[in-house]
């Protein structure tokens, strides 16, 4: 594990909140979210299609499409820097040298005309002032840094000679090639094979353990949480539903949504039967996920909530601490009702 | 585990389909609505074939009537209010206009005082009476009058008629109204069984009052309903609202006339092509293999000859003493064989990347033959793309038209079409002198400047990628 | 005491592609290379892999969406007499193995050999085929495939892609009904509305267009449709992969609900380990084309023989933290099955690779009762 400064957050989001604003209505895509990380440390944050978890992640980076996208508040604190208010000049100065980001397809992430090399120098001239020669001489060492076999050759290949995982590698080798602060990873390994997946997922750990970065890993794979993070935070239709360590949000998760998702994923080594030799069922959260253009009233999840009450559909709940680290968005646990402008 | 499913369904039911149904073509529609461009396209092309459908109720004249003595005569400018003496109207007038000088060049008002006699024309085409006397005296005003009138009616100057009609024309003269007029019974004919009434108008003054609604030179609407109805126009002749062509004809009535070929040839052809198109792309593309090449090489072939080139060749190539319809319907067929091979490549396209859809294969798994599938399941689907090359295509064989019928072998003479109406442009002093000449250009523009935009319109609402 | 409902014998699909984007030679692309395995009625069988493995292939050929380069699928093998074909099967192979050695080793008059070789296996095959023609699935004419159709029908992958968005849901589910000339009129609609209400979706659905759903009711009305004909083998083609996690939990139980009502038999194809071993009786594992070990579910993920399932499993992440996850991850890309290894194709990859390996491909044999496998050097 790497060295995590119990001290220094790095980053800071608070109350963020980015609606796109369409035709004939608006879809609140981040609806109030807050999460830190600190030097070190990778913060996971999960949840399915529509929670708002790209959308944060692209908040951050300040890549949102603007319009239809707009921030409607909050703030994004990065040493004290609040980035929603940068200056787009500032933001290129920021983004691949301070915080870089890599993305879920390896297939399209990459400029097809370009060398792999020639893409890592890019970034390395840009922000690092290095001459072409010694741009290309790092992009080397770069790839050798992501366990790309002969890279002395493959930093002058195309994209389309390296296969997902390769490209995937490239990436990597493309955002950690100025020693970013923060790293953030947007589904990172779901369009790959699974043994590649494990293969990224190792050198990514090695990575975060030799450089000390800060992540933020997006998935829907709690598996890969379980794995490779060391906070969890849970999102839903836009807001975090609950947060905690790792190990403590697996063992005594809170909210029902996580419950729910918990179980409804099927468990290597648990097989059609049980132990009483009888049908095993998958416990699902029923119904679907609420439309983003017309939340319900109250509680986002209670429509789908097996412990629903009545004053789920009144308000909804705030985000409040239990403990060290565990915050919970539910009624079960305490009567706080969001504030407006939270 | 039955009592589950059916507590699921209501459950699922309850949030399953809470928004209103939107049909496909409801979401298309939505969509074109926001393309502004496209929208302006739209509005011009409805305005464009509405009047080219009623073109003979639009018209002022018809497409064939001439004055002779009006020769590129320069668009009339409308007075809207006319003095009466008492109080000014609403009552839109223009001069009548008579060649000023030898030299051709220009035009000038007739004399306030000047006296015509118009014949009210029954029988469209045939040659009018248009006497303008504006001699200084008045005897030798009523003269001249009296002998044309005579002489077009091949009557005697002495009888009884030309008497009453002298009579006629001096109390007009005393009429202290500068522009009085009146109508003249010469007397009847009988024409195929039928008797017509002989009347002409007199008119004192030299302004031409634009009517609404009037009665005007006879037509037949479509070919099968007889009216003499027009939207507006002046009873006496002389009214010009985008000038005079070379023989005297009206430009406004004749590029109504033509906007009729200029603008259906378009997409009566595009739809030949299109099934031609859809039968060669979609076999092509369905069978692969030497189906496909031996057709998609024909198909080639065809895109690489000029297709200028080979619409004269063609043209050249058939009988030259056809009628009008005969050669309407030729152009048609010609442009659809010079352009079906850039619908047939697009279609195969399609074809070849939605044969692989899960849903073709999905058919497949349920016993569909592979007509069935190509008729159901593929050419469905390609529907949205080849509107969309159709609305492109046409503006082609508009110019295709226009190019045959400028160099004499599209649409002859005496009918009217853009193409042809511009042929006189080719001399450069033409246009110089009389530049109105050139509006059939201007509408062709617009007109494939509308398709194109509607295409637009259409293509980004049907996209399913666009930024809308 | 179930009896086997169908029967896949060697099973193979080439795919010629392009040496690169300027070349005009054609390379094989031996999409799925001799794949057998037999499917007992009323169970799951599991196919998993990773991409380019031939799996979704396996699927798509045995339903005959692309015609085969060989192999035979029965169904209901027990009732036919396939042992003359059988045995002109096993002649072609022999021939076959014959003029690849020719081929490969080029010695005198090999032109004039192999020649001779092509034709003896054409005139085989035809006669083969001649006699499977009404057994055979691969080999059907137009009437008796269409019978036989209805019995095997297919979950696809992409729930975008699967229904034709221009169709209401009610004619997407009944077309197979309509065109098998099952039934018709009312009884159509109510066959809807009873499949409608089976996979858990409104009534009014019936009249809305595709579009208008989500991933995972999209994959219902799939579900739907596969049901209509009343078939007996279905094939589901990674049905959850492109759904939501919570979403992949109804759909799975739906799937599990349904197979238990109408006594269905699956083949579930998937590369998520997790969802295939939650579904599946037995599972089979499948790289660069060939199946390299199939045994029951539970027996396969708690002590794999070949390297490569024990790589497979190795990989999976498994959610819980308490749990160190030091996994050494498998070395190396997944080659390119345009130009497989020599000898077993998974050698270059393999920790416990020997001499043997490199030049000769295994056999897939049943070494142990119920378990079979390729490799030269099981584990233990």
């Amino acid at each position: 594990m790497g060295q995590i400064d119990k001290e220094k957050k790095i980053i800071e989001v608070k109350g963020l909140k980015t609606h796109f604003h369409l035709h004939d209505h608006t879809v609140r895509a981040v609806d109030g979210v807050d999460f830190h990380v600190r030097a070190g440390e990778t913060l996971g944050i999960v949840g399915e299609s529509g929670c708002g978890k790209s959308i944060t992640s692209m908040s951050i980076m300040g890549l949102v499409q603007s319009p239809p996208g707009k921030n409607e508040g909050g703030e994004i604190l990065f040493h004290g820097e609040d980035l929603l208010k940068a200056t787009n000049a500032r933001m290129r100065q920021i983004r691949g040298n301070k915080i870089s980001m890599i993305f879920q397809e390896p297939m399209t992430s990459l400029n097809p005309v370009y060398t792999v090399g020639f893409q890592i120098s890019e970034v390395l001239m840009l922000h690092q002032n290095m001459s072409k020669e010694e741009a290309l001489a790092e992009s080397e060492r770069l790839l050798d840094l992501v366990g790309i076999s002969d890279p002395h050759e493959r930093v002058h290949e195309y994209p389309f000679q390296l296969s997902g995982g390769l490209r995937q590698r490239v990436m990597i080798a493309m955002a950690m090639a100025c020693q970013p602060e923060i790293l953030i990873a947007d589904e990172p390994t779901t369009a790959l094979d699974v043994t590649i997946q494990a293969q990224i997922l190792h050198l990514m750990k090695d990575l975060k353990e030799t450089q000390n970065t800060a992540t933020i890993f997006i998935t829907h794979d709690l598996a890969v949480i379980a794995s490779f993070t060391d906070r969890v935070m849970v999102m839903y239709s836009g807001v975090c539903v609950e947060s905690a360590p790792v190990k403590e949000l697996f063992k005594n998760h809170m909210h029902p949504y996580t419950e729910g998702l918990l179980s409804s994923v099927p468990v290597l080594g648990e097989g059609k039967y049980d132990e009483k030799g009888e049908r095993r069922f998958l416990k699902t959260i029923e119904g679907s996920l609420p439309d983003p253009r017309n939340y319900p009233k109250g509680c986002r999840f209670a429509p789908r909530c097996t412990k629903v009450m009545e004053k789920c559909h009144q308000s909804e709940p705030s985000l409040v601490l239990h403990g060290e680290d565990h915050e919970v968005r539910c009624f079960l646990y305490s009567d706080e009702i969001k504030m407006a402008g939270e | 585990m039955s009592e589950n499913n059916i507590e699921k369904n209501d459950l699922v039911s309850k949030e399953g389909l809470s928004h209103k149904e939107d049909s496909l073509m409801t979401v298309y529609m939505r969509r074109f609505k926001k393309h502004k461009l496209g929208n302006i396209g739209f509005v011009i092309l409805v305005v464009f074939y509405t009047l080219a459908l009623f073109a003979d109720f639009v018209s002022p004249y018809t497409m064939g009537w001439t004055d002779k003595t009006k020769s590129y005569h320069p668009p009339s400018t409308i007075y809207w209010t006319y003095n009466d003496g008492e109080k000014t109207r609403f009552r839109p007038f223009v001069y009548e206009q008579k060649i000023a000088s030898i030299a051709f060049k220009s035009y000038g008002v007739i004399a306030p005082y000047s006296f015509r006699a118009i014949s009210i024309e029954t029988i469209p085409g045939k040659a009018e009476l248009r006497s303008i006397a504006n001699e200084k005296d008045f005897g030798e005003r009523k003269s001249t009058i009296v002998s044309d009138v005579a002489r077009y009616y091949s009557i005697s100057q002495e009888g009884e008629t030309m008497r009453r009609l002298a009579k006629a024309i001096d109390e007009l003269e005393k009429d202290s109204d500068p522009d009085a007029k009146m109508v003249f019974n010469i007397g009847t004919q009988e024409v195929n069984g039928k008797v017509t009434s002989l009347d002409i108008h007199l008119v004192k003054g030299n302004k031409n009052f634009i009517t609404f609604f009037n009665r005007g030179i006879p037509y037949k609407f479509l070919g099968l309903i007889k009216s003499d109805l027009h939207l507006f126009g002046s009873e006496t002749g002389g009214f010009f609202l985008l000038g005079g062509d070379g023989l005297g004809r009206d430009m406004l009535s004749r590029l109504l006339h033509g906007s009729r070929i200029s603008l259906s040839v378009g997409i009566v052809g595009v739809f030949i092509s299109f099934i031609i198109g859809l039968l060669i792309g979609g076999i092509s593309g369905f069978l692969g293999g030497a189906v496909d090449s031996v057709l998609m090489r024909i198909t080639e072939i065809i895109i690489s000859i000029p297709s200028i080139y080979l619409l004269f060749t063609l043209r050249s190539s058939l009988p030259s003493g056809l009628s009008s319809t005969q050669i309407y319907l030729l152009i048609i067929i010609i442009l659809a064989l010079v352009g079906w091979a850039t619908l047939a490549r697009i279609i195969r396209g399609m074809v070849l990347s939605l044969r692989n859809e899960d849903y073709v294969l999905s058919a497949k798994t349920m016993g569909l033959s592979d007509l069935k599938i190509i008729v159901k399941h593929i050419l469905p689907n390609t529907m949205s793309f080849v509107i969309v090359q159709l609305t492109i295509t046409i503006p082609g064989y508009i110019l295709g038209e226009s190019a045959l019928s400028l160099l004499g072998l599209g649409i002859t003479e005496p009918q009217a079409s853009w193409g042809n109406m511009l042929s006189v442009a080719r001399n450069y002093r033409v246009v110089q002198d009389f530049p109105w000449i050139l509006i059939p250009g201007f509408t062709i523009f617009l007109s494939i400047m509308a398709w194109n935009f509607f295409g637009d319109g259409v293509r980004d609402a049907v996209d399913p990628k666009s930024k809308h | 005491m179930s009896e086997t409902i169908l029967k896949v014998e060697n099973l193979r699909k080439i795919f010629p592609v392009k040496a690169s984007a300027f070349s005009n030679k054609k390379l094989m692309l031996k999409a799925v290379d001799g794949v057998s395995f037999e499917l007992k009625k009323g169970e799951t069988l599991g196919l998993v892999g990773e991409s380019g493995c031939g799996k979704t292939t396996v699927g798509r050929t045995l339903l005959r969406l692309y015609e085969s380069d060989g192999g035979r699928v029965y169904l209901d093998p027990e009732e036919l007499d396939i042992t003359e074909i059988e045995k002109l099967d096993k002649k072609i192979l022999g021939l076959e193995k014959e003029l690849d050695k020719v081929l490969i080793t080029r010695p005198e008059r090999f032109k004039e050999i192999s020649k001779n070789l092509k034709k003896e296996i054409k005139d085989l095959r035809k006669v083969a085929d001649d006699k499977a023609r009404d057994k055979d699935f691969l080999v059907m004419d137009r009437e008796t495939l269409k019978k036989s159709r209805k019995r095997v029908q297919m979950v696809f992958q992409d729930p975008w892609a699967s229904l034709n968005p221009r169709m209401l849901v009610k004619d997407i589910i009944s077309e197979g009904v309509r065109e098998f000339g099952m039934m018709k009129g009312d009884e159509v609609d109510d066959l809807v509305a009873n499949l409608l209400k089976k996979v858990g979706l409104p009534q009014a659905a019936a009249h809305r267009y595709p579009h208008e759903f989500s991933g995972g009711q999209r994959q219902r009305i799939c579900i739907a449709r596969a049901l209509s004909v009343n078939p007996e083998v279905i094939v589901c083609d990674e049905p959850v992969s492109a759904l939501d996690v919570s979403i992949q939990a109804q759909v799975l139980n739906l799937l599990i609900e349904l197979q238990e009502e109408f006594g269905l038999t699956f083949i579930f194809i998937a590369h998520d380990l997790s969802v295939v071993q939650y579904i599946s009786d037995r599972v089979a594992v499948m790289y660069l084309g060939k199946m390299v070990e199939m045994a029951d579910s539970e027996v396969l993920y708690d002590s794999p023989r070949h390297p490569y399932t024990r790589s497979l499993l190795d990989s999976v992440p498994v959610a819980d933290p308490e749990l160190d996850n030091t996994i050494i991850p498998l070395e190396g890309d997944v080659p390119s099955p345009v130009n497989p290894p020599s000898g077993c194709y998974f050698h270059p990859r393999c920790k416990y690779k020997t001499s043997v390996c490199m030049s000769e491909a295994p056999d897939l044999k049943e070494h142990e009762t119920g378990r079979i496998y390729a490799c030269h050097n099981p584990l233990k």
